[in-house]
Protein backbone atom coordinates (compact mmCIF):
# COMPACT_ATOMS: atom_id res chain seq x y z
CA UNK A 1 0.00 0.00 0.00
CA UNK A 2 2.76 2.41 1.19
CA UNK A 3 6.18 2.13 -0.79
CA UNK A 4 9.12 3.86 0.48
CA UNK A 5 12.09 3.79 -2.07
CA UNK A 6 15.76 4.40 -1.15
CA UNK A 7 14.35 8.02 0.70
CA UNK A 8 17.34 10.23 2.45
CA UNK A 9 17.44 13.34 4.30
CA UNK A 10 20.10 14.87 5.56
CA UNK A 11 19.96 18.19 8.55
CA UNK A 12 23.41 19.39 7.91
CA UNK A 13 25.89 16.99 8.42
CA UNK A 14 23.90 14.79 9.83
CA UNK A 15 22.13 12.11 7.15
CA UNK A 16 18.90 11.47 9.47
CA UNK A 17 17.64 8.88 6.65
CA UNK A 18 19.74 7.23 4.51
CA UNK A 19 18.53 5.45 1.19
CA UNK A 20 15.75 3.83 3.10
CA UNK A 21 13.52 1.65 1.10
CA UNK A 22 10.46 -0.18 2.55
CA UNK A 23 6.61 -1.34 1.97
CA UNK A 24 3.78 -1.12 4.12
CA UNK A 25 1.25 -4.14 3.64
CA UNK A 26 -2.39 -3.05 3.35
CA UNK A 27 -5.05 -4.28 6.60
CA UNK A 28 -2.03 -5.10 8.79
CA UNK A 29 -0.07 -3.07 11.81
CA UNK A 30 3.36 -2.31 11.10
CA UNK A 31 5.40 -1.19 13.80
CA UNK A 32 8.62 1.06 13.29
CA UNK A 33 10.98 0.41 15.89
CA UNK A 34 14.53 1.73 16.52
CA UNK A 35 17.14 3.57 19.01
CA UNK A 36 16.86 7.12 19.29
CA UNK A 37 17.92 9.30 16.40
CA UNK A 38 17.33 6.22 13.87
CA UNK A 39 15.16 8.07 11.59
CA UNK A 40 11.79 6.97 12.40
CA UNK A 41 10.05 10.53 13.41
CA UNK A 42 11.94 12.00 9.94
CA UNK A 43 10.69 9.06 7.86
CA UNK A 44 6.82 10.08 9.28
CA UNK A 45 7.85 13.54 8.47
CA UNK A 46 9.10 12.52 4.93
CA UNK A 47 5.65 10.31 4.36
CA UNK A 48 3.16 13.04 5.94
CA UNK A 49 4.89 15.52 3.51
CA UNK A 50 5.84 18.13 6.63
CA UNK A 51 9.49 18.18 5.32
CA UNK A 52 11.10 17.14 1.91
CA UNK A 53 13.11 14.70 1.13
CA UNK A 54 16.26 15.25 -0.56
CA UNK A 55 16.03 12.26 -2.43
CA UNK A 56 13.69 8.90 -3.27
CA UNK A 57 10.48 8.57 -3.94
CA UNK A 58 7.03 7.70 -1.86
CA UNK A 59 4.28 5.90 -3.18
CA UNK A 60 0.33 5.35 -1.88
CA UNK A 61 -1.31 2.73 -3.69
CA UNK A 62 0.95 3.27 -6.90
CA UNK A 63 0.66 7.44 -6.87
CA UNK A 64 3.42 9.05 -6.37
CA UNK A 65 3.10 11.48 -3.01
CA UNK A 66 6.88 12.66 -2.43
CA UNK A 67 7.12 16.08 -1.58
CA UNK A 68 3.03 16.87 -1.94
CA UNK A 69 1.87 19.16 0.70
CA UNK A 70 0.90 18.41 4.09
CA UNK A 71 -2.91 18.87 3.24
CA UNK A 72 -2.83 16.98 -0.34
CA UNK A 73 -1.51 13.72 1.34
CA UNK A 74 -3.97 14.07 4.17
CA UNK A 75 -6.80 14.10 1.74
CA UNK A 76 -5.37 11.12 -0.21
CA UNK A 77 -5.78 9.02 2.79
CA UNK A 78 -2.83 9.82 5.15
CA UNK A 79 -3.91 10.47 8.82
CA UNK A 80 -1.31 11.54 11.50
CA UNK A 81 -0.42 11.54 15.18
CA UNK A 82 2.18 13.43 15.89
CA UNK A 83 4.66 12.67 18.75
CA UNK A 84 3.94 16.41 20.11
CA UNK A 85 0.15 17.24 20.96
CA UNK A 86 -1.04 19.03 18.44
CA UNK A 87 -4.32 19.65 19.04
CA UNK A 88 -6.48 22.85 19.03
CA UNK A 89 -6.11 24.62 21.68
CA UNK A 90 -8.61 26.83 22.53
CA UNK A 91 -11.64 24.92 20.51
CA UNK A 92 -13.73 22.27 22.35
CA UNK A 93 -13.43 18.43 22.02
CA UNK A 94 -16.40 18.19 19.99
CA UNK A 95 -14.74 21.21 17.54
CA UNK A 96 -11.54 19.40 17.31
CA UNK A 97 -13.37 16.29 15.95
CA UNK A 98 -15.66 17.83 13.66
CA UNK A 99 -12.75 19.50 12.10
CA UNK A 100 -11.50 16.05 11.07
CA UNK A 101 -14.88 14.81 9.54
CA UNK A 102 -16.09 18.46 8.01
CA UNK A 103 -14.91 18.55 4.22
CA UNK A 104 -17.11 21.55 3.94
CA UNK A 105 -15.55 23.68 6.01
CA UNK A 106 -13.68 25.45 3.94
CA UNK A 107 -16.41 26.88 1.91
CA UNK A 108 -17.03 30.43 2.50
CA UNK A 109 -20.44 30.92 1.27
CA UNK A 110 -21.73 28.13 1.87
CA UNK A 111 -20.82 28.36 6.03
CA UNK A 112 -21.87 31.81 5.73
CA UNK A 113 -25.48 30.86 4.42
CA UNK A 114 -25.84 28.25 7.15
CA UNK A 115 -25.69 25.76 4.54
CA UNK A 116 -23.33 23.59 5.50
CA UNK A 117 -24.70 22.09 8.95
CA UNK A 118 -23.26 19.61 11.70
CA UNK A 119 -25.66 16.85 10.84
CA UNK A 120 -27.19 13.57 13.12
CA UNK A 121 -24.35 12.00 10.91
CA UNK A 122 -21.55 13.94 12.00
CA UNK A 123 -22.49 14.37 15.68
CA UNK A 124 -22.87 11.10 15.76
CA UNK A 125 -19.71 10.15 14.75
CA UNK A 126 -18.17 12.08 17.27
CA UNK A 127 -20.41 10.49 20.15
CA UNK A 128 -19.34 7.22 18.87
CA UNK A 129 -15.18 7.59 19.25
CA UNK A 130 -15.76 9.43 22.36
CA UNK A 131 -17.54 6.62 24.05
CA UNK A 132 -15.11 4.20 22.56
CA UNK A 133 -12.73 5.89 24.32
CA UNK A 134 -14.71 6.18 27.30
CA UNK A 135 -14.20 10.45 27.04
CA UNK A 136 -17.82 10.79 26.67
CA UNK A 137 -18.29 13.33 29.85
CA UNK A 138 -15.41 15.88 27.86
CA UNK A 139 -16.91 16.61 25.16
CA UNK A 140 -17.63 20.03 25.67
CA UNK A 141 -14.41 21.09 26.95
CA UNK A 142 -11.89 23.20 25.57
CA UNK A 143 -9.04 21.23 24.31
CA UNK A 144 -6.12 23.65 26.68
CA UNK A 145 -7.94 21.71 29.94
CA UNK A 146 -7.45 18.46 29.15
CA UNK A 147 -5.29 16.37 30.76
CA UNK A 148 -2.05 14.77 29.15
CA UNK A 149 -3.87 11.39 28.87
CA UNK A 150 -7.11 12.82 27.42
CA UNK A 151 -5.18 14.70 24.96
CA UNK A 152 -3.51 11.79 23.83
CA UNK A 153 -6.63 10.10 23.17
CA UNK A 154 -8.67 12.90 21.73
CA UNK A 155 -5.53 13.32 19.33
CA UNK A 156 -5.84 10.16 18.29
CA UNK A 157 -9.73 9.84 18.34
CA UNK A 158 -9.46 13.19 15.58
CA UNK A 159 -6.75 11.05 13.39
CA UNK A 160 -9.41 8.12 13.25
CA UNK A 161 -12.13 10.47 12.53
CA UNK A 162 -9.74 12.55 9.26
CA UNK A 163 -10.92 9.62 6.44
CA UNK A 164 -7.49 8.16 5.81
CA UNK A 165 -6.89 4.39 3.94
CA UNK A 166 -3.32 5.00 6.29
CA UNK A 167 -3.05 5.65 9.60
CA UNK A 168 0.53 7.01 10.56
CA UNK A 169 0.88 6.77 14.54
CA UNK A 170 4.10 8.62 16.57
CA UNK A 171 4.37 7.17 20.02
CA UNK A 172 0.71 6.91 20.94
CA UNK A 173 1.43 5.54 24.38
CA UNK A 174 4.32 7.50 25.46
CA UNK A 175 3.84 9.34 28.83
CA UNK A 176 0.41 8.14 29.80
CA UNK A 177 -0.61 6.21 32.48
CA UNK A 178 -1.13 2.01 32.25
CA UNK A 179 -5.07 2.70 32.05
CA UNK A 180 -5.13 4.82 29.18
CA UNK A 181 -2.04 2.36 27.59
CA UNK A 182 -4.42 -0.31 28.16
CA UNK A 183 -7.42 1.40 26.50
CA UNK A 184 -5.30 3.03 23.44
CA UNK A 185 -4.00 -0.97 22.98
CA UNK A 186 -7.67 -1.76 22.69
CA UNK A 187 -8.82 0.69 20.45
CA UNK A 188 -5.86 -0.43 18.29
CA UNK A 189 -6.40 -4.37 18.46
CA UNK A 190 -10.21 -3.11 17.55
CA UNK A 191 -8.69 -1.46 14.49
CA UNK A 192 -6.72 -4.36 13.66
CA UNK A 193 -9.91 -6.83 13.89
CA UNK A 194 -11.63 -4.75 11.24
CA UNK A 195 -8.38 -5.01 8.83
CA UNK A 196 -7.33 -1.29 8.99
CA UNK A 197 -3.73 -0.07 8.03
CA UNK A 198 -1.52 1.47 10.67
CA UNK A 199 2.19 2.46 10.47
CA UNK A 200 3.07 2.63 14.22
CA UNK A 201 6.24 4.14 16.00
CA UNK A 202 6.57 2.95 18.83
CA UNK A 203 9.22 2.80 21.67
CA UNK A 204 7.38 0.85 24.17
CA UNK A 205 8.52 -2.86 22.74
CA UNK A 206 6.11 -4.73 24.62
CA UNK A 207 3.23 -2.88 23.39
CA UNK A 208 4.75 -2.96 19.50
CA UNK A 209 5.54 -6.49 19.91
CA UNK A 210 2.02 -7.06 21.06
CA UNK A 211 -0.39 -5.11 18.42
CA UNK A 212 1.89 -5.22 15.77
CA UNK A 213 2.00 -7.99 12.63
CA UNK A 214 5.42 -6.46 11.01
CA UNK A 215 7.98 -4.95 12.53
CA UNK A 216 10.73 -2.91 10.75
CA UNK A 217 13.72 -1.88 13.01
CA UNK A 218 15.62 1.17 11.62
CA UNK A 219 19.10 2.47 12.67
CA UNK A 220 21.10 5.09 11.80
CA UNK A 221 18.42 6.39 9.24
CA UNK A 222 17.63 2.45 7.44
CA UNK A 223 16.02 -0.49 7.64
CA UNK A 224 17.82 -3.27 9.17
CA UNK A 225 15.26 -5.48 9.82
CA UNK A 226 11.76 -6.53 8.76
CA UNK A 227 9.69 -9.28 9.82
CA UNK A 228 6.82 -10.82 12.06
CA UNK A 229 7.27 -9.68 15.89
CA UNK A 230 8.90 -13.41 16.67
CA UNK A 231 11.27 -13.31 14.15
CA UNK A 232 12.31 -9.50 15.32
CA UNK A 233 12.89 -10.92 18.48
CA UNK A 234 15.54 -13.26 17.62
CA UNK A 235 17.45 -11.27 14.72
CA UNK A 236 21.19 -10.87 16.12
CA UNK A 237 21.41 -7.46 14.02
CA UNK A 238 18.62 -6.30 15.91
CA UNK A 239 20.07 -6.87 18.96
CA UNK A 240 23.22 -5.34 17.70
CA UNK A 241 21.67 -1.96 17.55
CA UNK A 242 19.50 -2.21 20.61
CA UNK A 243 22.00 -4.04 23.12
CA UNK A 244 25.30 -3.33 21.41
CA UNK A 245 26.68 -6.97 21.43
CA UNK B 1 -24.49 71.81 19.99
CA UNK B 2 -24.00 68.75 22.54
CA UNK B 3 -26.05 66.70 19.88
CA UNK B 4 -23.86 67.08 16.86
CA UNK B 5 -20.78 66.14 18.99
CA UNK B 6 -22.78 62.81 20.40
CA UNK B 7 -23.43 62.00 16.88
CA UNK B 8 -19.90 62.70 15.52
CA UNK B 9 -19.13 60.25 18.75
CA UNK B 10 -21.14 57.54 17.78
CA UNK B 11 -20.24 57.93 13.80
CA UNK B 12 -16.31 57.51 14.40
CA UNK B 13 -17.45 54.47 16.77
CA UNK B 14 -19.01 52.97 14.21
CA UNK B 15 -16.17 53.36 11.92
CA UNK B 16 -13.17 52.40 13.79
CA UNK B 17 -15.75 49.36 14.93
CA UNK B 18 -15.71 48.07 11.53
CA UNK B 19 -12.47 48.61 11.27
CA UNK B 20 -11.42 46.78 14.45
CA UNK B 21 -13.33 44.06 13.69
CA UNK B 22 -12.50 43.76 10.48
CA UNK B 23 -8.77 43.15 11.95
CA UNK B 24 -10.17 40.29 14.52
CA UNK B 25 -10.73 38.01 11.44
CA UNK B 26 -7.21 37.80 10.47
CA UNK B 27 -5.28 38.21 14.14
CA UNK B 28 -8.03 37.23 16.50
CA UNK B 29 -9.52 33.82 14.30
CA UNK B 30 -6.70 33.21 12.03
CA UNK B 31 -3.66 34.16 14.32
CA UNK B 32 -2.20 36.64 11.71
CA UNK B 33 -0.08 39.43 13.12
CA UNK B 34 -1.01 41.74 10.30
CA UNK B 35 0.34 45.27 10.83
CA UNK B 36 -0.88 46.21 7.21
CA UNK B 37 -4.60 47.03 7.81
CA UNK B 38 -4.30 50.68 7.91
CA UNK B 39 -2.77 50.78 4.74
CA UNK B 40 -6.57 48.83 3.91
CA UNK B 41 -8.14 51.72 5.42
CA UNK B 42 -5.97 54.26 3.56
CA UNK B 43 -6.65 52.27 0.61
CA UNK B 44 -10.27 52.24 0.86
CA UNK B 45 -10.47 56.29 1.96
CA UNK B 46 -8.31 57.11 -1.05
CA UNK B 47 -10.33 55.05 -3.48
CA UNK B 48 -13.55 56.47 -2.54
CA UNK B 49 -11.67 60.03 -2.44
CA UNK B 50 -10.62 60.12 -5.93
CA UNK B 51 -13.11 58.35 -7.67
CA UNK B 52 -15.97 60.42 -6.13
CA UNK B 53 -14.25 63.41 -7.12
CA UNK B 54 -13.77 62.52 -10.55
CA UNK B 55 -17.77 62.12 -10.56
CA UNK B 56 -18.52 58.58 -10.34
CA UNK B 57 -21.61 56.97 -7.91
CA UNK B 58 -20.75 57.08 -4.34
CA UNK B 59 -22.58 53.88 -3.72
CA UNK B 60 -20.51 51.99 -6.80
CA UNK B 61 -17.49 53.50 -5.32
CA UNK B 62 -17.74 52.16 -1.65
CA UNK B 63 -17.68 48.49 -3.23
CA UNK B 64 -15.06 49.78 -5.88
CA UNK B 65 -12.95 50.99 -2.63
CA UNK B 66 -13.82 47.52 -0.79
CA UNK B 67 -12.54 45.82 -3.79
CA UNK B 68 -9.61 46.96 -4.05
CA UNK B 69 -8.65 46.92 -0.24
CA UNK B 70 -9.39 43.09 -1.06
CA UNK B 71 -6.83 42.76 -3.93
CA UNK B 72 -4.08 44.16 -1.79
CA UNK B 73 -5.69 41.70 1.03
CA UNK B 74 -5.04 38.63 -1.09
CA UNK B 75 -1.15 40.53 -2.05
CA UNK B 76 -0.27 40.69 1.10
CA UNK B 77 -1.89 36.91 2.04
CA UNK B 78 0.67 35.45 -0.63
CA UNK B 79 3.42 35.62 1.48
CA UNK B 80 1.29 33.88 4.43
CA UNK B 81 2.02 30.92 3.10
CA UNK B 82 5.61 31.08 4.07
CA UNK B 83 5.87 33.68 7.29
CA UNK B 84 4.07 33.90 10.19
CA UNK B 85 4.28 35.29 13.78
CA UNK B 86 7.47 38.00 13.89
CA UNK B 87 8.06 37.79 9.96
CA UNK B 88 4.57 38.22 8.79
CA UNK B 89 4.27 41.23 11.22
CA UNK B 90 7.36 42.78 9.66
CA UNK B 91 6.29 42.33 6.22
CA UNK B 92 3.13 43.48 6.88
CA UNK B 93 4.69 46.57 8.48
CA UNK B 94 6.76 47.04 5.91
CA UNK B 95 3.51 46.92 3.44
CA UNK B 96 1.82 49.55 5.77
CA UNK B 97 4.74 51.90 4.67
CA UNK B 98 4.80 51.33 0.89
CA UNK B 99 1.42 52.33 0.50
CA UNK B 100 2.19 55.58 3.45
CA UNK B 101 5.06 56.38 0.80
CA UNK B 102 3.22 55.43 -2.28
CA UNK B 103 0.27 58.38 -0.68
CA UNK B 104 2.56 60.80 0.09
CA UNK B 105 4.72 60.60 -2.93
CA UNK B 106 2.21 60.20 -5.96
CA UNK B 107 1.50 63.65 -5.72
CA UNK B 108 -0.54 63.41 -9.11
CA UNK B 109 -2.88 61.36 -8.07
CA UNK B 110 -3.13 62.02 -4.01
CA UNK B 111 -1.69 65.48 -3.62
CA UNK B 112 0.79 64.12 -1.70
CA UNK B 113 0.77 66.12 2.04
CA UNK B 114 -1.85 68.69 0.71
CA UNK B 115 -4.49 65.75 0.95
CA UNK B 116 -7.90 65.92 -0.69
CA UNK B 117 -10.61 68.15 -0.16
CA UNK B 118 -14.24 68.33 -0.63
CA UNK B 119 -14.87 64.76 -0.90
CA UNK B 120 -18.57 64.33 -1.58
CA UNK B 121 -20.79 62.35 1.07
CA UNK B 122 -22.49 59.69 -0.22
CA UNK B 123 -25.46 59.92 -2.84
CA UNK B 124 -27.46 56.00 -2.81
CA UNK B 125 -31.09 56.21 -4.41
CA UNK B 126 -30.65 60.50 -5.04
CA UNK B 127 -30.68 60.68 -1.31
CA UNK B 128 -27.61 63.06 -0.04
CA UNK B 129 -26.20 61.84 2.99
CA UNK B 130 -25.30 65.39 4.35
CA UNK B 131 -26.31 65.45 7.35
CA UNK B 132 -24.56 63.71 10.23
CA UNK B 133 -27.64 62.31 11.80
CA UNK B 134 -28.31 60.22 8.28
CA UNK B 135 -24.44 59.79 7.52
CA UNK B 136 -24.74 57.78 11.34
CA UNK B 137 -27.88 56.09 10.13
CA UNK B 138 -25.63 54.91 7.18
CA UNK B 139 -22.49 53.94 9.47
CA UNK B 140 -25.00 51.92 11.59
CA UNK B 141 -26.42 49.95 8.89
CA UNK B 142 -23.12 49.20 7.54
CA UNK B 143 -21.35 48.52 10.87
CA UNK B 144 -24.50 46.60 11.88
CA UNK B 145 -24.28 44.10 8.74
CA UNK B 146 -20.26 44.00 9.04
CA UNK B 147 -21.28 42.79 13.18
CA UNK B 148 -23.48 39.92 11.83
CA UNK B 149 -21.47 38.97 9.01
CA UNK B 150 -18.61 38.06 11.17
CA UNK B 151 -20.49 37.02 13.29
CA UNK B 152 -22.36 34.39 10.72
CA UNK B 153 -18.59 33.36 9.69
CA UNK B 154 -17.15 33.10 12.45
CA UNK B 155 -19.31 30.75 14.46
CA UNK B 156 -19.59 28.42 11.67
CA UNK B 157 -17.09 25.40 10.62
CA UNK B 158 -15.42 28.11 8.28
CA UNK B 159 -14.51 30.08 11.43
CA UNK B 160 -14.06 26.70 13.17
CA UNK B 161 -10.98 26.20 10.72
CA UNK B 162 -9.57 29.90 11.03
CA UNK B 163 -9.40 29.07 14.56
CA UNK B 164 -7.98 25.53 14.23
CA UNK B 165 -5.03 27.83 11.92
CA UNK B 166 -4.52 29.96 14.66
CA UNK B 167 -3.86 27.42 17.58
CA UNK B 168 -1.86 25.14 15.07
CA UNK B 169 -1.60 25.28 11.23
CA UNK B 170 0.23 22.02 11.16
CA UNK B 171 -2.59 19.91 13.03
CA UNK B 172 -5.32 21.75 10.40
CA UNK B 173 -3.14 20.98 7.55
CA UNK B 174 -2.54 17.40 8.51
CA UNK B 175 -6.69 17.34 8.47
CA UNK B 176 -6.67 18.08 4.99
CA UNK B 177 -7.04 21.95 5.38
CA UNK B 178 -5.69 24.24 2.68
CA UNK B 179 -4.74 26.72 5.05
CA UNK B 180 -3.29 28.90 2.49
CA UNK B 181 -6.42 29.22 1.20
CA UNK B 182 -8.45 30.02 4.38
CA UNK B 183 -5.73 32.35 5.42
CA UNK B 184 -6.18 34.73 1.96
CA UNK B 185 -9.77 34.27 2.45
CA UNK B 186 -9.79 36.00 5.81
CA UNK B 187 -7.34 38.53 4.76
CA UNK B 188 -9.35 39.29 1.51
CA UNK B 189 -12.63 39.73 3.68
CA UNK B 190 -11.13 41.72 6.52
CA UNK B 191 -9.53 44.46 3.94
CA UNK B 192 -12.60 44.28 1.84
CA UNK B 193 -14.09 45.73 5.60
CA UNK B 194 -11.14 48.05 6.09
CA UNK B 195 -11.61 49.68 2.54
CA UNK B 196 -15.43 50.37 3.63
CA UNK B 197 -14.33 51.33 6.57
CA UNK B 198 -11.76 53.89 5.07
CA UNK B 199 -14.89 55.19 2.61
CA UNK B 200 -17.21 56.24 4.88
CA UNK B 201 -13.85 57.86 6.81
CA UNK B 202 -13.33 59.70 3.93
CA UNK B 203 -16.74 60.42 3.10
CA UNK B 204 -17.25 61.50 6.51
CA UNK B 205 -14.60 64.26 7.46
CA UNK B 206 -14.35 65.22 3.31
CA UNK B 207 -10.83 65.75 3.57
CA UNK B 208 -8.20 62.89 3.81
CA UNK B 209 -4.10 63.06 3.39
CA UNK B 210 -1.59 60.39 4.43
CA UNK B 211 -0.95 61.25 8.08
CA UNK B 212 -4.08 59.59 8.86
CA UNK B 213 -2.94 56.40 7.89
CA UNK B 214 0.41 55.59 9.32
CA UNK B 215 1.43 53.03 11.66
CA UNK B 216 0.43 55.03 14.50
CA UNK B 217 -2.71 55.29 13.67
CA UNK B 218 -3.43 51.26 13.80
CA UNK B 219 -2.11 51.77 17.57
CA UNK B 220 -5.69 52.42 18.92
CA UNK B 221 -7.22 49.58 16.40
CA UNK B 222 -4.56 47.04 17.94
CA UNK B 223 -6.09 48.50 21.67
CA UNK B 224 -9.58 47.75 20.66
CA UNK B 225 -8.48 44.64 19.74
CA UNK B 226 -6.28 43.71 22.81
CA UNK B 227 -8.80 45.33 25.00
CA UNK B 228 -12.14 43.98 24.07
CA UNK B 229 -10.24 40.05 23.66
CA UNK B 230 -8.64 38.40 20.55
CA UNK B 231 -11.23 36.51 18.65
CA UNK B 232 -14.40 38.11 21.05
CA UNK B 233 -16.45 40.73 18.91
CA UNK B 234 -18.57 41.57 21.45
CA UNK B 235 -15.56 42.85 23.38
CA UNK B 236 -14.70 44.56 20.08
CA UNK B 237 -17.98 46.49 19.91
CA UNK B 238 -17.19 47.71 23.81
CA UNK B 239 -13.31 48.26 24.05
CA UNK B 240 -14.28 50.37 20.26
CA UNK B 241 -16.86 52.80 22.65
CA UNK B 242 -13.74 53.18 25.30
CA UNK B 243 -11.49 53.52 23.17
CA UNK B 244 -12.96 56.46 21.41
CA UNK B 245 -14.64 57.76 24.45
CA UNK B 246 -12.71 58.01 26.79
CA UNK B 247 -9.49 60.35 25.18
CA UNK B 248 -12.69 62.86 24.79
CA UNK B 249 -12.65 63.57 29.11
CA UNK B 250 -8.90 65.22 27.82
CA UNK B 251 -10.72 67.86 26.03
CA UNK B 252 -12.79 68.63 29.32
CA UNK B 253 -9.72 69.26 31.40
CA UNK B 254 -8.30 72.23 29.60
CA UNK B 255 -5.89 70.62 27.73
CA UNK B 256 -4.26 73.29 24.95
CA UNK B 257 -5.48 72.24 21.48
CA UNK B 258 -1.77 71.59 20.19
CA UNK B 259 -1.12 69.10 23.11
CA UNK B 260 -4.67 67.06 22.94
CA UNK B 261 -3.41 65.03 19.88
CA UNK B 262 0.18 63.69 21.08
CA UNK B 263 -1.52 63.21 24.89
CA UNK B 264 -4.32 61.18 22.79
CA UNK B 265 -1.15 59.22 21.21
CA UNK B 266 0.51 58.81 24.55
CA UNK B 267 -2.91 57.73 26.02
CA UNK B 268 -3.20 55.05 23.55
CA UNK B 269 0.22 53.44 23.97
CA UNK B 270 0.87 53.48 27.34
CA UNK B 271 -2.99 51.71 27.71
CA UNK B 272 -2.37 49.14 25.22
CA UNK B 273 1.53 48.31 27.10
CA UNK B 274 -0.42 48.18 30.59
CA UNK B 275 -3.38 45.59 28.87
CA UNK B 276 -1.14 43.37 27.41
CA UNK B 277 1.06 43.48 30.85
CA UNK B 278 -2.42 42.97 33.50
CA UNK B 279 -4.66 41.65 31.02
CA UNK B 280 -3.60 39.89 28.40
CA UNK B 281 -6.44 37.99 27.11
CA UNK B 282 -8.70 41.71 27.51
CA UNK B 283 -12.15 42.01 28.93
CA UNK B 284 -14.05 39.34 26.87
CA UNK B 285 -11.36 37.40 25.70
CA UNK B 286 -10.38 33.86 26.12
CA UNK B 287 -7.50 33.35 23.84
CA UNK B 288 -4.06 34.18 25.78
CA UNK B 289 -2.06 36.49 23.36
CA UNK B 290 1.77 34.56 22.50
Amino acid sequence: MLKVNNLSKKFGGVRAVNDCSFEIERDKITALIGPNGSGKTTIFNLISGVIKSDLGKIFLDNEEITDLSVDKISNLGISRVFQQERLFKNLTVAENLLLAIDNEDTKLWKNIFGLNKITREKKGKIHKILKEFNILEIKNKTAKKLSFGQKRLVELARTVLNPHKLLMLDEPVAGVNPKIKKDIAKFLLGLKKQKRTILLIEHDMLFAFSVADVIIVMDAGRVIAKGSPDEIKNNKEVLEAYLGY
Amino acid sequence: MIDGYFIHLLILIGIYFILAASLQLPLGYSGLLNFGHIAFFGIGAYTYAILTLNGLPPIFVFLVAGTIAAIFGFLLSIPTNKLKGDYLALMSLGFSFVIYAILLNWTELTRGPLGLPGIPRPIIFDFVFSGNSSFFILVLIIAATSYLFLHLLTKSPFGKALEAIRDDELAARSLGKNTFRLKSVSLIISAFMAGIAGSLFAAYITFIDPSSFTFVNLIPILLIVIIGGIASLPGTFFATIVIILLPELFRFIGLPSEILGPVRQIFYALALILIIYFKPRGFYGKIDLE
